[in-house]
C-alpha cells in the first residue's frame, strides 16, 4: 500500500492485480501502446488536469473577492464580521478623541509681550497684550522683526537669545541670528588684573581694568576658566615692601604697586625684619582664598605657611615652604588638630571648626572632611562619595520596562561635604545617566540628566537603526516565536504618563492633543504591545492526533508574561507596581478564545475566557534597587521632534485578523501539492493507465485535490476519489450521457465525479465532516488576544501619604497620583504640599446623571437620571441609517464606564468600555452609527432597524465603588430609505499630501460615511462617466474602525501636482426597488508629487579648517533645495547616516546650520535631510581641523635701506617698544596682517621689546636687538 | 605781724588754682578746635563722626535691600512679571518660552545694570531719612548745614563687594569751623557679583542647550552652592553663599508627557 497524499482521508491505495486486470484486458486482443506512450500521455493529464485544478477555483475565486477586471465590487476577501461591531472601542477612540487629525492648527501670532508680561512669545492672539506689537506667524519664523533673536553685547557681558528690541532698548551691540559663539567680541579669555583672575571677554576685562586702576593682560588662549583659575598659583609669592609697608603676595602684584619684591621669603623673615618689618610670626591661623590649607598669618595679617604645631617646621626660617614639603602632605589630614595640610582631591579643605570636627591645636581651622557619608543611594545602602562626584539614584530598578509608575530617576551631587539631590524631569522625561571619569588618578563618578529619546523608538522598525539609538533597544522575543508579532524597538528607560489626563473631572468636554485627548495618545503607545495569536489546535479523534500545532507558544505562561515585559517596556503599561509596590489596574487583559470561521468581534470579547497573569509573576514586578546603569552623559543638543503614525500597528492587526476566515484549509491544499511533487517517484508503476493512456488513478487523484479547492471537505473529496478508482464506469456513464459532445469520456466522468462531491458537501458535508472530526480529530483556531493597555493607579488612596514621607525626593504630581485614584497633591507651590487622598469618605457608586446629544437635530427622551434614556431625532421619530450621533453620557463624578447588551452583567464582567477607554471621566463621549437597510436581513450586532435597541452601563468611581443596577440606554433605526448621497468624509493619503519624489502609483484609501461604490477622474465629469473605479468594501459589516466604508484604488501620479475628482454612489448592491443616490459634485482630491530633495551645498566643504583655539565654533551650514514645499529637516552624524544623529539647531527650511565645537583631528559629517513626503538626501563631507595655538614665530630679522625688516611664519601684526609692554600699548610695525613688517631703523630702540600676534590671538614676546 | 609761710601756702594755692584754670581753658579749647578742623587730619572727631554716620546709613541700605533670603528678587519682579512659585517662593523667568520643545528666550539679559540703577535707586529713597537725622544731629550740636539737594549714586557691582559712591555737596559750618563733602564712598560686601555671573551663564546655556551643568562652578567657587530643581516644566535655580540666596527661573525645550 502505497499512500500520495498526506491526507488521512485521501488516501489512495493501489492494487497490483488490478494492474494486472487492466494488462491481461490489453492483452486479449486490443492494440496496446508502448509502456513509454503510456507514460507520456499520463504525464500530460495529470499536468493539464493540475493546471486546471488552479485555473478554475482560482477563477472562481476571484470571482467571489472582485479583484481583477470586471470585478462587480464586491470587495476584497471575505471580510470577517468582527468589524462589524457599530459602537467598535477603537472606532469611539479615533472618533471622538480625534476629529481634529485632519482639522487645521489654531493661526499662532508673534507676541512682542504677552498678557503676562513674558517677552517675544508665539502664542495665539489672544494672548497678545494689545499695547505691544504682534504679527501672524511664529516668532522663530522671523514674523515680527523686533524679536528676531540673537547675540546682545553690552558692556563685555554677551547675552544669548535676545531679542533685537531688548537689545537696541539697552544700547547693546545685537548680533542678528547669531549665537554668542559666534560674536568675537563675545569669546571669553583669561583677565589677570593684578594677581586677580577672572575668565570673561577682553571688553569685560578692559572695564574692570579701568575701574581698579590696574592694567590688565588678557589671554585669548586660555578657553577654560579653571585654567585661567590656576595661573594665580603659578606667579612666584613673596614679601612685597611698598613705602615701608610689608604685605605678602604675588610678583606680578608687587610690580603693580611698583614694590620691592623679596621672592620666596615671608614677611616675618629675619632680613626684612632687620629691614624694617614688624610682622611679627604665627600669630593667628586662617583660611586662603582658593587655597585648601589652614595657614599661619603674622602679626601684620600676612599670609604665611602651612599650619603645623612644630611652628619651626612650619616657619622654615622665614622662607615660603611648598605644600608637598609641609607636615602631612600627600594625605587628607581630615579633622588634624596639628596639621591644616589640607588636601582638596583627597577630600579636605579649610574650614572653620564645629560640633562634627575636632579642635584645632591653635586657633579655629581645620582641614574639614569633604567627602559625602551618609548618601542617598538607589539600593539604600550609603556611599563614601568624594567632593565634586555626581551620581544617579533611580526609584527602583530601570530599563526595560522596569521602571515602576510614578518613579524618578535623581541626580545626586556631593560638594563641599553637602549632598545635593536633583531631580531629572518628571513623567522619565530625563533619564540620569552616569560614567567615571579619570581626575589627578582618582576615579570619579559624573552624571547627567538627558533627555529620554522614547519617542523615536517607537517609529523604528530596523533592529539595527534601533541598537544604535542611545535611547531604544530591540525587545527579542524568546526562541523567535512567530506568536510574537512584530519584534518591537522600544524604549531603554519607558516613560511616564500624565495620570491626570486619564482622570478627568471637569464638567467641560475635552478637546484633542490635551487632557483626555493626550491620554489616547499614550493608549495608542501601550496599545502598540497588544497582540492578536492564531493557535492551530486539533482536537483528538477516535485515532488521536490531537494537540497544539502551530503558534503553540501562546498558550503558555511563558508568553504572557514577555508579552506584559514588553507592554512595560512601551510606557506607563500593562500590568506594573507603582512606587508604594502596589499593584496598578486595568493595565493588561489577555482573552483565549476557541474561533469560527466567521469571527465576530463582540462574542469573542464577551464570551472568552479571561486568563490572569500569575502571582509567581506579578510579584516578580516589585522592583528591588540596583545599582544605577552606565552609560555617557550628554547634555540636550537639539530640538526634539514628535513621532506620529503609531496606529499602523493597530491597522496591521487589525488586517491580519481579517484573513482568519475562510482560510483554514490552506495548510492541507498545500501539503497535498507537495506530496504530488515528492511521490512522483515511483509513482508510474502504481498508476492504472489504461489503452488510451487515461490513468484512473491520477484522476481520482485529480478529483480529490480538485474537489477540494472547491471547498469539498478532505473526507467527502477523498471518499468519490476512492469510489472513482473502484468504479470510474458509474462516473463516465454519467459522462458520456451529457458531456460526450464536449470532452472525452474519462473526462467527463472527472467532471461528474467533482460535481457529485460538490453536491455531496452541499447536503451532506457537515455531517460527513463531523464523522470525519470524530474519527480523525479535528482542526481549529484558537485565538489569544494580549490587550496592552494604559496602567492606572490602584483604587483608593490608602498610600497617598508615603510621597509626604521623604524629605530627600519630594513628591510631585505624577508620584502622588501614581499612588491611589483618589491621591491628589493639595495646596502646589506653596511649602503646604501635601499628597492626600481627595475622596476618603466617598461609599457611593457613580451616578448617571445626564446624557447630552452633541449632534443638532437629535435629543435625548425619557431621561431617567440613574435609570434609562432614549434617543431620537428631534420630534420622536427613529434615527436615520448611517447617520452619526455624538453624545456625552455624563456621570456625577469622574468615574470608569463600561457598556454590555446582557441586561444584569456585573461591572467586572462587562466587556466594553464606554468610550473605549478606561479613563475616569465625567463625561464619556459616545458615537452612535447606526446601519441602514440590511442585506441579507440582519443587523450589525444587536442593532436592528424598526426595532428598540437597548445596551447596559454600569460605572465606577476612583474609590472602587460600582453600579449594582443598569442604565438603560436605547435608540431605534429608521427604516426609511437613504435619500442623501454618500459624504467622503476621510482620505489616505490627506488631500493636499506630498509624495515622494518619483512616485508614480499610489494607493489611495477614501472613507464615506455609508456603503458606496466610488469612481474617479482626472477631469469633472459625472459618475456613469468615471472611468476609474474604486475597489469599495461596501457591505454594512466591513465598517471599518473610523466607522466609515473603505475604497481603494491606485491612481497614477506625475511628478508635480496631481488633481482627482471623485464620485459616489451609495446602496452599491442594488435591491428591490432601492434607491441609489449618487453625488451631483465631485469630491475635489490633491496630491502632490514633491521635487526631489537635494544638498545643494554643505559648508565648510572639505579641506583643512584651522582654528585659533580649542572649542572654537565651527559653522556647519547645509543648503538643500527641492522637496515637499522647499523643506527639510536636516540632521549630522560623525558616525554614519542614521547613527547617533544629531538634529541641526537651524532647520526646518532650506538653511540648515549648526555650531560644532571641535578638537584637533579628521572629521567626517553625515549629513541626512529629509521632508514631509519621505524624501531623503545624503551627502558627506570630511575635514580636518588645526587648532593654531602658537605665536607668530620670527623667521628672519635683518637691515636694509636704513630700514629693519621683520620676516614671521604667518600672518601677524605686530607691536614694539623699548620695555616689556601690553600689546595695545606697543608702536605699530608696520604693516598688520602681514609677515613681512618693518620700520626705520632710527626709531626702533636698541633693544627692542617685539609682540607679535596672529588672526587667532596667540601672541608672543621676543627680544631684538637691531643693531647687533 | 603776717605768718610768712601762710602767704607762700596762699599765693602756691592760687597759683595752683590758676593754672588748673589755665589747663582747663586750654583743653577745652583744643577739643573745640579738633571739632571743627576738616575730616583726612589728624583731629577733628565731628567730621569722621559724621561722615561715617551717613555711610553707616548708605551701607545699612545697601545691605537691607539685597541681604539673606531674596539678594532683590523684588528688583526683578518689578520688571519681570512672570514667575514660578514653588515652596511659597518666587522664582523670576529670566529666560522663558512657552512653547514645547523650544529653547527659551532671554528675558533679563542685563542683569547687572538693572541691579546697579535698582540699588542706586534704592539707596537714594531710602538714605534720605536717615542721612536727614544725622543732619538734624548736627544742627542740634549748633552746626549749621547746608546742602546741595543733587545726589548721584554710582553703583558698582563688584567681585565680592557693591561699591557705592554717594555725591552730594554738604557743608556744615560752626563759626570759623567748616566742613565740607563731596561724596562718600562705600563698600559693602556682597556676593552679587558672582550670583549674576553664574545666572548669567546658566541663562545662555539653557536658552541654547536646555541645559546647565552647574558642578563646574561649584567646584571653582568655594562655599557657592547651585540648588537646581525641576518641577513641572520648569526648571529652578538657587543660588547660595554665605547666606545670600539668589533665585531664578527658566522655561526651556520643555518635553511635556505624553505622545501629544
Amino acid at each position: 500500500m502505497e499512500r500520495i497524499s498526506d491526507s488521512p482521508q485521501g488516501a489512495i491505495t493501489c492494487r497490483q492485480d488490478f494492474i494486472k486486470m487492466k494488462q491481461k484486458k490489453n492483452k486479449s486482443g486490443e492494440k496496446s501502446m508502448g509502456r513509454n506512450q503510456l507514460v507520456a500521455i499520463a504525464l500530460f493529464q495529470i499536468i493539464l488536469i493540475i493546471s486546471i485544478e488552479f485555473i478554475i477555483p482560482i477563477s472562481y475565486r476571484s470571482y467571489l473577492d472582485g479583484i481583477g477586471p470586471g470585478a462587480g465590487g464586491a470587495g476584497e476577501g471575505k471580510e470577517s464580521s468582527w468589524l462589524n461591531e457599530k459602537v467598535s472601542l477603537l472606532g469611539e477612540l479615533f472618533t471622538n478623541f480625534m476629529p481634529s487629525v485632519a482639522a487645521q492648527e489654531p493661526q499662532l501670532y508673534c507676541c512682542e509681550r504677552t498678557k503676562e508680561g513674558a517677552i517675544c512669545q508665539t502664542a495665539g492672539q489672544e494672548q497678545c497684550n494689545p499695547s505691544f506689537r504682534s504679527a501672524a506667524g511664529k516668532c522663530e519664523d522671523g514674523a515680527l522683526a523686533t524679536c528676531v533673536l540673537g547675540c546682545c553685547l553690552k558692556n563685555g557681558v554677551a547675552s544669548e537669545s535676545v531679542p533685537a528690541l531688548t537689545c537696541q532698548q539697552a544700547g547693546g551691540d545685537f548680533f542678528s541670528g547669531k549665537s554668542c559663539d559666534e560674536v568675537p567680541q563675545a569669546i571669553k579669555g583669561c583677565c589677570a588684573i593684578g594677581d586677580q583672575y577672572s575668565f570673561t571677554t577682553e571688553s569685560r576685562c578692559n572695564i574692570l581694568a579701568k575701574t581698579s586702576g590696574i592694567q590688565a593682560n588678557f589671554r585669548l588662549d586660555i578657553q577654560s576658566e579653571a585654567t585661567c583659575l590656576a595661573l594665580k598659583f603659578e606667579d612666584a609669592e613673596g614679601c612685597c615692601e611698598t613705602n615701608g609697608r610689608f604685605q605678602f603676595g604675588t610678583q606680578r602684584a608687587c610690580t603693580e604697586k611698583r614694590g620691592t619684591f623679596n621672592e620666596g621669603k615671608l614677611c616675618s623673615n629675619p632680613d626684612l625684619v632687620a629691614g624694617g618689618s614688624t610682622c611679627v610670626r604665627q600669630k593667628s591661623t586662617g583660611c586662603a582664598d582658593g587655597l585648601d590649607g589652614v595657614y599661619w598669618y603674622d602679626s601684620c595679617g600676612n599670609r604665611e605657611n602651612i599650619y603645623d604645631t612644630n611652628r619651626e617646621r612650619s616657619w622654615s626660617n622665614g622662607l615660603v615652604l611648598p605644600k608637598a614639603q609641609s607636615c602631612g602632605a600627600n594625605t587628607a589630614n581630615i579633622n588634624s588638630a596639628s596639621c591644616g595640610n589640607c588636601n582638596y582631591l583627597s577630600g579636605s579643605v579649610c574650614g572653620r571648626f564645629n560640633s562634627n570636627t575636632s579642635r584645632p591645636s591653635v586657633g579655629d581651622y581645620i582641614c574639614k572632611d569633604l567627602f559625602c557619608r551618609n548618601t542617598l543611594e538607589s539600593n539604600g545602602v550609603p556611599k563614601i562619595r568624594k567632593s565634586g562626584e555626581s551620581w544617579c539614584v533611580y526609584d527602583s530598578e530601570t530599563g526595560q520596562g522596569q521602571d515602576v509608575v510614578g518613579s524618578r530617576h535623581w541626580r545626586a551631587l556631593c560638594i563641599d561635604g553637602e549632598q545635593i539631590i536633583e531631580p531629572c524631569s518628571d513623567f522619565r522625561q530625563q533619564v540620569c545617566m552616569q560614567g567615571s571619569v579619570d581626575v589627578g588618578g582618582q576615579e570619579y563618578v559624573e552624571s547627567a540628566c538627558v533627555t529620554n529619546r522614547w519617542r523615536e523608538c517607537l517609529n523604528i522598525q530596523d533592529r539595527d537603526v534601533c541598537a544604535n539609538n542611545t535611547g531604544c533597544s530591540w525587545f527579542d522575543s524568546p526562541r523567535n516565536w512567530e506568536g510574537f508579532g512584530n519584534n518591537t524597538c522600544v524604549p531603554k528607560t519607558s516613560p511616564g504618563f500624565d495620570i491626570s489626563s486619564f482622570i478627568q473631572n471637569e464638567q467641560a468636554p475635552q478637546s484633542p492633543g490635551s487632557g483626555v485627548g493626550r491620554a489616547v495618545g499614550d493608549a495608542a503607545v501601550c496599545n502598540a504591545g497588544s497582540y492578536f495569536c492564531q493557535v492551530k489546535m486539533k482536537k483528538s479523534g477516535l485515532f488521536g492526533g490531537g494537540g497544539c500545532k502551530g503558534n503553540c507558544e501562546c498558550t503558555k505562561e511563558e508568553w504572557r508574561n514577555k508579552m506584559n515585559d514588553r507592554c512595560n517596556a512601551l510606557g506607563d503599561c500593562g500590568a506594573s507596581v507603582n512606587v508604594a509596590g502596589e499593584f496598578t489596574q486595568d493595565g493588561y487583559a489577555i482573552y483565549s478564545k476557541k474561533v469560527s470561521e466567521e469571527f465576530d468581534e463582540q462574542e469573542f470579547f464577551q464570551k472568552a475566557k479571561r486568563i490572569p497573569l500569575k502571582d509567581s509573576y506579578l510579584n516578580s514586578l516589585k522592583r528591588v534597587f540596583i545599582l544605577p546603569l552606565e552609560g555617557e552623559g550628554r547634555g540636550i543638543t537639539g530640538r526634539v521632534v514628535a513621532i506620529t503614525g503609531l496606529d499602523t500597528n493597530l491597522q496591521q492587526m487589525i488586517k491580519d485578523y481579517k484573513n482568519l476566515g475562510g482560510k483554514m484549509g490552506l495548510p492541507a491544499e498545500a501539503s497535498g501539492r507537495s506530496a504530488i511533487a515528492t511521490e512522483t517517484e515511483g509513482f508510474f508503476d502504481k498508476l492504472n493507465i489504461d489503452s488510451d493512456g487515461f490513468s484512473e488513478a491520477a484522476a481520482a487523484v485529480a478529483i480529490f485535490f480538485i474537489a477540494k479547492s472547491f471547498g469539498v471537505s478532505d473526507a467527502i473529496a477523498g471518499v468519490v476519489a476512492v469510489t472513482y478508482l473502484i468504479y470510474p464506469k458509474f462516473f463516465e456513464g454519467i459522462g458520456k450521457e451529457f458531456l460526450s459532445k464536449y470532452v472525452s469520456t474519462g473526462l467527463g466522468g472527472m467532471i461528474v465525479a467533482i460535481l457529485i462531491a460538490v453536491i455531496l458537501q452541499e447536503l451532506f458535508g457537515d455531517i460527513i465532516n463531523d464523522i470525519g472530526k470524530a474519527l480523525f480529530g479535528e482542526e481549529y483556531t484558537k485565538v489569544v488576544y494580549f490587550s496592552c493597555q494604559a496602567a492606572l493607579p490602584p483604587d483608593g488612596g490608602a498610600k497617598c501619604d508615603l510621597c509626604n514621607k521623604d524629605s530627600r525626593r519630594p513628591c510631585s504630581e505624577y508620584r502622588c497620583k501614581s499612588l491611589g485614584a483618589t491621591c491628589e497633591l493639595m495646596n502646589k507651590g506653596t511649602s503646604q504640599e501635601l499628597c492626600v487622598s481627595v475622596a476618603e469618605d466617598d461609599l457611593v457608586s457613580p451616578k448617571i446623571e445626564n446624557v447630552r446629544v452633541e449632534t443638532a437635530g437629535h435629543e435625548v427622551a425619557n431621561l431617567v437620571p440613574g435609570a434609562s434614556a432614549k434617543i431620537q431625532k428631534t420630534g420622536g421619530s427613529c434615527l436615520e441609517p448611517f447617520s452619526s450621533v455624538r453624545l456625552s453620557i455624563i456621570a456625577n463624578e469622574a468615574s470608569q464606564c463600561k457598556f454590555d447588551f446582557e441586561h444584569g452583567t456585573s461591572f467586572d464582567e462587562m466587556t466594553f468600555w464606554l468610550s473605549g477607554t478606561n479613563f475616569y471621566l465625567r463625561e464619556h463621549p459616545l458615537t452612535l452609527t447606526p446601519p441602514g437597510n440590511p442585506i441579507n436581513g440582519s443587523g450589525t450586532g444587536e442593532f436592528r432597524p424598526g426595532v428598540e435597541n437597548t445596551f447596559f452601563i454600569k460605572c465606577k468611581d476612583r474609590n472602587g465603588n460600582k453600579n449594582a443596577e443598569d442604565f438603560t440606554l436605547s435608540f431605534c433605526v429608521d427604516v426609511a430609505p437613504d435619500r442623501t448621497p454618500p459624504r467622503v468624509v476621510e482620505t489616505s493619503p490627506i488631500s493636499g499630501s506630498f509624495l515622494p519624489f518619483g512616485t508614480t502609483q499610489r494607493e489611495v484609501k477614501v472613507y464615506t460615511n455609508e456603503p458606496a461604490a466610488c469612481k474617479w477622474n482626472l477631469i469633472d465629469s459625472s459618475y456613469e462617466q468615471m472611468l476609474n473605479r474604486f475597489t469599495c468594501l461596501n457591505k454594512i459589516d466591513e465598517v471599518q474602525s473610523n466607522g466609515a466604508w473603505l475604497c481603494k484604488a491606485n491612481m497614477s501620479m506625475q511628478q508635480g501636482e496631481n488633481n482627482f475628482y471623485l464620485r459616489c454612489k451609495d446602496n452599491p448592491n442594488g435591491g428591490n426597488g432601492s434607491v441609489q443616490n449618487v453625488n451631483s459634485q465631485s469630491f475635489m482630491y490633491k496630491l502632490t508629487v514633491a521635487d526631489e530633495l537635494k544638498i545643494a551645498s554643505i559648508s565648510p566643504s572639505g579641506g583643512e579648517i584651522k582654528l585659533g583655539s580649542r572649542g572654537q565654533p565651527i559653522p556647519l551650514e547645509v543648503q538643500t533645495s527641492g522637496g515637499a514645499n522647499n523643506r527639510a529637516y536636516c540632521f549630522y552624524s560623525f558616525t554614519g547616516y542614521g547613527v547617533q544623529e544629531n538634529v541641526f539647531s537651524e532647520t526646518g527650511g532650506s538653511a540648515h546650520k549648526s555650531l560644532l565645537a571641535l578638537e584637533d583631528g579628521q572629521y567626517t559629517f553625515f549629513i541626512r535631510c529629509q521632508d514631509s513626503a519621505s524624501n531623503e538626501a545624503r551627502a558627506q563631507v570630511s575635514v580636518r581641523v588645526n587648532v593654531d595655538r602658537t605665536a607668530p614665530q620670527l623667521v628672519r630679522v635683518f637691515v636694509t635701506g636704513g630700514s629693519l625688516m621683520i620676516v614671521t611664519d604667518e600672518v601677524s601684526s605686530c607691536r614694539y617698544s623699548d620695555k616689556d609692554f601690553s600689546y595695545a600699548d606697543g608702536k605699530v610695525l608696520e604693516p598688520d596682517n602681514s609677515v613681512v613688517h618693518s620700520a626705520p631703523l632710527s626709531q626702533v630702540p636698541a633693544t627692542m621689546y617685539l609682540r607679535c600676534r596672529d588672526g587667532f590671538g596667540n601672541e608672543g614676546l621676543r627680544l631684538v636687538r637691531p643693531r647687533d | 605781724m603776717f605768718n610768712k609761710r601762710g602767704q607762700i601756702v596762699i599765693f602756691i594755692v592760687i597759683m595752683i588754682l590758676i593754672i588748673a584754670a589755665i589747663l582747663i581753658v586750654l583743653a577745652l579749647r583744643f577739643r573745640l578746635v579738633s571739632q571743627v578742623n576738616p575730616p583726612g587730619t589728624k583731629g577733628p572727631q565731628i567730621g569722621l563722626q559724621f561722615e561715617a554716620g551717613i555711610k553707616e546709613c548708605i551701607r545699612n541700605d545697601v545691605r537691607a535691600s539685597f541681604s539673606g533670603e531674596s539678594l532683590g528678587a523684588e528688583v526683578i519682579e518689578s520688571e519681570i512679571k512672570l514667575f514660578k512659585q514653588h515652596q511659597d517662593q518666587k522664582y523670576p523667568y529670566l529666560c522663558y518660552t512657552q512653547s514645547s520643545y523650544s529653547a527659551c528666550v532671554n528675558q533679563f539679559p542685563f542683569l547687572r545694570e538693572t541691579y546697579e540703577k535698582e540699588i542706586s535707586a534704592n539707596v537714594k529713597a531710602k538714605s534720605k531719612d536717615c542721612i536727614a537725622d544725622i543732619l538734624a544731629e548736627a544742627g542740634d550740636d549748633g552746626y549749621e548745614v547746608q546742602q546741595v539737594p543733587a545726589v548721584e549714586i554710582v553703583a558698582q557691582i563688584k567681585p565680592d563687594k557693591i561699591d557705592l559712591s554717594y555725591r552730594q555737596e554738604i557743608t556744615i559750618t560752626k563759626g570759623n569751623d567748616r566742613l565740607s563733602f563731596k561724596k562718600f564712598d562705600v563698600t559693602v560686601p556682597s556676593n552679587l557679583n558672582l550670583f549674576l555671573d553664574i545666572a548669567t551663564d546658566t541663562v545662555n546655556s539653557e536658552a541654547k542647550y536646555g541645559n546647565y551643568d552647574q558642578l563646574s562652578p561649584m567646584l571653582l567657587n568655594p562655599r557657592l552652592a547651585i540648588q537646581r530643581l525641576r518641577v513641572d516644566d520648569s526648571t529652578l535655580y538657587t543660588l547660595r553663599r554665605d547666606g545670600e540666596n539668589f533665585r531664578f527661573a527658566t522655561r526651556s525645550y520643555y518635553l511635556p508627557p505624553g505622545l501629544y
